[in-house]
């Protein structure tokens, strides 16, 4: 417990870690800490003055929660000015894929995806829909791709909400569109690609713990 | 009374005469105010944050009598956004007083 409140009895200390609990529900581990710091020192502040005036501490301890107002109305100014744990989330798997080789690598498995989509049956058929389709999605991924470098320069300027909502709108569309409209145009084969790239989705997932792209995520999240 | 809207401008000058931390910030507010502008200290800190991220204050760490303290200082972009948001604030308050008299 923090320095100021030792001479106090538990009761209070847990009211005022009950006004934290509720004002930072929902937002980021850094986020919840440092606010967190922040009111318990202003809480103590606030404590000692209304001490020093010749309040009891009872009466010190409720004026000073008083002071700090409604928790559920600081979450909803804290939620507008820090990251919740989602954007984070998101923010941190942004940077994470935000270097060109780890780019290379996840366009690489995605073309790979398209063509057992659409269907491997390529050198049979020669159709020239299936050029035409994996060429659009290519330009499309590869867009998506460069706005979501876009989206982290923007988050590095401080608009980290703006570039979280538009890297991921651009993820989600440059990915689903070739996949839905691949879908669509080879029916039940289509399964088949769906199939593979769900398994190299999980096997992306797991890249973490591989010792190289662990090197590499932790040289691009350096501040 | 809680003026709405004005806290980020009051946070700013309570700031121009050097770095402080949160509950400073609000003791000060209150007391040039002579407790008219009054406000749920809880407020303040999302305020601050706010003007944080768009750069017009940074914060930083500072351990005092054993405890650590987050104080505020102003940037050189906070510097002259207060003196923007000051002349539109006197401005739009002459022309609202200089209504009020008027009618």
């Amino acid at each position: 417990m923090f320095d100021g409140l030792r001479s106090l009895t538990w009761k209070h200390a847990d009211t005022i870690e009950q006004w934290v609990r509720k004002a930072t529900r929902g937002l980021c581990q850094e986020a919840r800490e440092r606010i967190a710091d922040e009111i318990r020192e202003h809480y103590t502040q606030a404590l000692q003055a209304a001490l020093t005036a010749g309040a009891g501490h009872q009466e010190a301890a409720r004026r000073a929660l008083e002071t700090l107002g409604s928790p559920r109305k600081a979450r909803a100014g804290f939620l507008k000015t820090n990251l919740s744990v989602r954007q984070a989330w998101l923010l941190n798997q942004m940077t994470t894929w935000g270097g060109w080789k780890r780019r290379l690598y996840l366009f690489f498995l995605y073309l790979a995806g398209l063509c057992m989509m659409g269907p491997g049956r390529l050198h049979m058929e020669h159709h020239e829909a299936h050029f035409v389709f994996i060429g659009v999605s290519c330009i499309l991924f590869l867009g998506m791709l460069l706005l979501a470098s876009g989206c982290l320069a923007l988050q590095r300027r401080g608009y980290i909400r703006l570039g979280i909502s538009i890297g991921w709108t651009g993820y989600i569309v440059g990915a689903a569109v070739p996949l839905m409209v691949g879908a669509a145009l080879w029916g039940r084969e289509a399964s088949f690609g769906l199939a593979w790239l769900i398994v190299i989705a999980l096997l992306s997932a797991g890249l973490e713990h591989i010792a190289f792209f662990g090197k590499l995520r932790s040289k691009q999240t350096e501040p | 009374m809680n003026l709405k809207g004005t806290l980020p401008l009051l946070i700013l000058r309570a700031l121009e005469s050097g770095p402080k931390h949160g509950y400073l910030i609000a003791a000060e507010i209150k007391a040039n105010s002579k407790g008219v502008l009054d406000f749920r200290e809880g407020a303040l800190y999302p305020a601050l944050h706010d003007r944080e991220n768009k750069g017009l204050i940074q914060s930083y760490e500072e351990v005092e009598n054993g405890r650590t303290r987050r104080y505020y200082r102003l940037t050189q972009k906070g510097k002259k956004a207060l003196a923007k948001e000051r002349e539109e604030w006197r401005a739009l308050s002459g022309a609202v007083t200089m209504f009020l008299e008027e009618a």
